[in-house]
């Protein structure tokens, strides 16, 4: 049956040289190869929850009465969106379930990405052939992030109306056509009846399509150019060395991707989420209190939240402060990114093209300068709640402003220094270390020796060592590349 | 690997024992996760079939797909094709033809910096006192409008205790969010009255803008001592005695102040609409 298949799908469409190739591919075996999986099957996750949320969600800014089964809000005037979202953690049977589990996915999906991005930087696996690969990761996870922003809006309670209004202001701040631009954006000023209508399609449509196909390009990449891997005694610039994608890895990450479901499903069952019920509809004069988005964005609200209170002009003409601080500082941040493998280049003059990843130690520049960066970041990141930290540590909210504005400065340097030290001493060890035994005793990661199909050397390329026929009995002589 | 003489032979047999044994114990643990899915996911029908619970129906569903990854991930720990070390050759270096990516020349930056910057001042001049733009110039409030409170009901000179808050609309747009304003009474004599605006707080009643001029986020939160306006976005304060003035936090602009007088009838009324745009700034707001 499986064999007429494949036969019927061969004859048709001539896939056994890609088939095989693909079954060949080889995975290298480190833990932070993971990341990027993770991200990849918190995606998955997303749409397949979404799915199901697309059922029962609806668009709809025109405001009714709420008559739900949760009594506290009987009778208040709330829009058909937030209406639908009531229903959904109310009424509808694993409603709840799906969009917490949704919610919690979305941030997983975010921290996956991010952390992805910073073993990609620090390991220096952007640099040549690479440099593709690299962009289409920037830009997918700035894409994941507007997406999230998006998805947290749609609800349509308090704690989402409060960020579109920033989201607004951030466009009516742009020099020369701001108001213009806001009212384009977000569909006349805010707030505006259509504007839920119109974010809805890029939540479920233009940005996941955009997603799903920057994820192709991106996986076609690492497909083509192969893996990266950190060198080691079997591992060199000439090869991959890890698992086969049959049947060791196909195994493994299917394992994986339903590690990364079930850890959505747990904590969308037992740990609350953007509880809307509690928020209540937006309401255009009021905010809640404390009033903090999803973790990714946190590093923007810290940004407002420190900015010195200055007034600035051009001309005679207006820039209001949100436009440096939340809008120019980020899209500096993310230039930069993308820019990263270039400038890098400029630098270093080094254009060959490489495939082991660097040990961070090895390249102490580099990692000084991610280092300070991610510091900068997560000081403004804790700053975008720091007057929940005032309230427990019962400091008044502005002394917490002027502290977290010399934590700015003072935290990036110092982590910079200690990273540079570090570096420093822990090339020192390896030198001493290798002076004495001639050896590392804690080599770069990755496995010791590897298997090769015994005189069949030729077999190699075309990745025939997949065949399925081969009894596993016979293989058992080969248990040698264990190095778990 | 070939095992050569028969003193081998006794160590391929342990090995081989060894190497059982522990496919043995695989096995079961497999079967135990996947035992466990199985009953998980009655559990998790059960669940649903008898109304719902979400954290039952969390519990359940990660558990039913917990079962299968681990029963794959022990599968491939044990079996030495599954978790064997291969190798793959690199494609060779690609050569030299296409190797050049594009990168951007100064040249190039500055003509197509210029160029934006170029279509940005055209779209300025395009959009100047455009429709969007005077929407955010102006509020609904007018001279003589009654300020209303939620319910929208009218105040009237003796509804408020010195020390009383609220927040009030133009009566003919009540939930407009851009004409939300603060009204506070407060001892007469407090107030810092700002020159030009000596009429705008009769009784100690005096109003601003809710609209913080940082982000325009509400600014809902009323400190009394000392007397200031919080905005709980982004910890922006404004001194409610001193015409509005930003204090603290990011916010760089006093609240606008909405002049009040006391009509025949003896409700609050305003004197007309805020004497500049409320909320956050943009490009061409009037400075004063």
């Amino acid at each position: 049956m499986m064999e007429k298949l494949v036969r019927w799908i061969e004859e048709r469409g001539r896939t056994a040289p890609y088939v095989k190739n693909l079954i060949g591919k080889i995975f290298p075996r480190h833990w932070s190869f993971l990341l990027g999986e993770i991200a990849l099957y918190s995606f998955l996750f997303l749409v397949a929850s979404g799915i199901f949320l697309l059922f029962h969600y609806t668009p709809e800014s025109a405001r009714s009465a709420y008559e739900g089964s949760f009594e506290p809000m009987q009778g208040t005037q709330v829009s058909g969106s937030f209406h639908s979202v009531m229903d959904l953690s109310f009424d509808v049977r694993g409603g709840l379930l799906v969009r917490q589990a949704h919610h919690w996915a979305a941030l997983i999906f975010t921290a996956a990405i991010t952390l992805h991005a910073a073993r990609v930087f620090f390991t220096g696996s952007f640099r040549r052939p690479r440099h593709l690969n690299w962009v289409t990761g920037v830009a997918l996870l700035m894409l994941a992030l507007a997406n999230g922003f998006f998805g947290l809006s749609l609800t349509d309670d308090l704690l989402s109306g409060t960020g579109l209004r920033i989201a607004y202001t951030f466009a009516q701040s742009v020099p020369m056509i701001g108001p213009d631009l806001a009212s384009l954006v977000f569909a006349g000023e805010f707030p505006s009846a259509g504007l839920l209508e119109r974010m809805y399609w890029l939540h479920i449509l233009f940005v996941p399509v955009a997603i799903a196909g920057l994820l192709g390009g991106h996986l076609f990449l690492v497909f083509r150019r192969t893996h990266t891997q950190f060198g080691g005694k079997n591992q060199h610039e000439g090869n991959v060395v890890g698992d086969t994608m049959w049947p060791g890895y196909v195994f493994k990450t299917t394992g994986l991707l339903l590690f990364v479901a079930a850890t959505a499903l747990f904590m969308g069952g037992l740990v609350q989420i953007n509880p809307v019920w509690i928020y209540g509809p937006y309401d255009p004069a009021a905010v809640t209190v404390p009033a903090q988005p999803d973790w990714y964005l946190w590093f923007v609200e810290g940004a407002l939240r420190v900015f010195p209170q200055v007034s600035m002009t051009a001309f005679d003409y207006e820039i209001p402060t949100p436009f440096v601080s939340g809008l120019t500082l980020p899209l500096l941040f993310f230039a930069a990114l993308l820019a990263w493998p270039w400038i890098e280049q400029r630098i270093t003059g080094d254009r060959r093209h490489h495939h082991l990843a660097q040990r961070p130690r090895d390249v102490p520049v580099r990692t000084t300068f991610g280092v300070v960066v991610i510091a900068h970041l997560t000081v403004l990141t804790l700053a975008g709640s720091h007057d929940v930290q005032g309230y427990v540590l019962d400091v008044g909210v502005d002394t917490m402003t002027n502290v977290y504005r010399v934590l700015l400065v003072a935290v990036p340097v110092l982590a910079g220094a200690i990273t540079w030290w570090s570096c420093q001493a822990l090339r020192e060890d390896d030198e001493i270390e290798l002076a004495a035994t001639g050896q590392l005793s804690d080599p770069p990661p990755g496995a010791d020796s590897v298997h090769r199909d015994e005189g069949d050397d030729a077999d190699k390329d075309e990745g025939g060592r997949g065949d399925d026929a081969e009894p596993e009995s016979a293989e058992v002589g080969s248990v040698s590349g264990r190095s778990e | 690997m070939s095992s050569g003489g028969c003193g081998g032979c006794a160590d391929r047999e342990r090995v081989l024992a060894t190497e059982e044994r522990r496919r043995t114990r695989a096995l079961y643990r497999i079967l135990a996760a996947l035992g466990l899915s199985a009953a998980a996911l009655v559990g998790l029908l059960t669940v649903l079939a008898t109304g719902g619970n979400t954290q039952l129906e969390g519990l359940f569903g990660g558990m039913v797909l917990m079962g299968p990854a681990f029963a794959l991930v022990t599968w491939t720990k044990q079996s030495p094709r599954a978790s064997r070390v291969d190798e793959e050759e690199r494609h060779p270096k690609g050569a030299g033809v296409f190797e050049k990516a594009p990168v951007p020349t100064r040249r190039g930056l500055l003509v197509g910096g210029g160029a934006a910057l170029a279509a940005l001042v055209a779209g300025g001049v395009v959009t100047r006192g455009s429709a969007a733009e005077q929407a955010l110039r102006q509020t609904s409030w007018r001279s003589g409008t009654r300020l209303v409170t939620s319910e929208g009901g009218p105040i009237s000179v003796e509804d408020m205790t010195i020390g009383g808050l609220q927040t009030v609309w133009p009566e003919d747009a009540v939930g407009r969010a851009d004409s939300q304003a603060v009204l506070i009474r407060l001892e007469e004599g407090r107030l810092r009255v700002r020159p030009g605006r000596e009429d705008w707080s009769p009784e100690g009643y005096v109003a601003y803008s809710k609209l913080c001029t940082h982000m325009g986020c509400p600014v809902g939160l009323y400190q009394q001592d000392p007397d200031v306006l919080l905005c709980p976005c982004h910890q922006a304060s404004f001194d409610i005695l001193d015409g509005g003035r930003a204090v603290h936090g990011p916010a760089s602009r006093a609240l606008p102040q909405l002049p009040l007088f006391v009509g025949d009838d003896g409700y609050l009324r305003a004197g007309g609409d805020f004497p500049e745009p409320v909320g956050a700034g943009f490009w061409r707001r009037p400075r004063s």
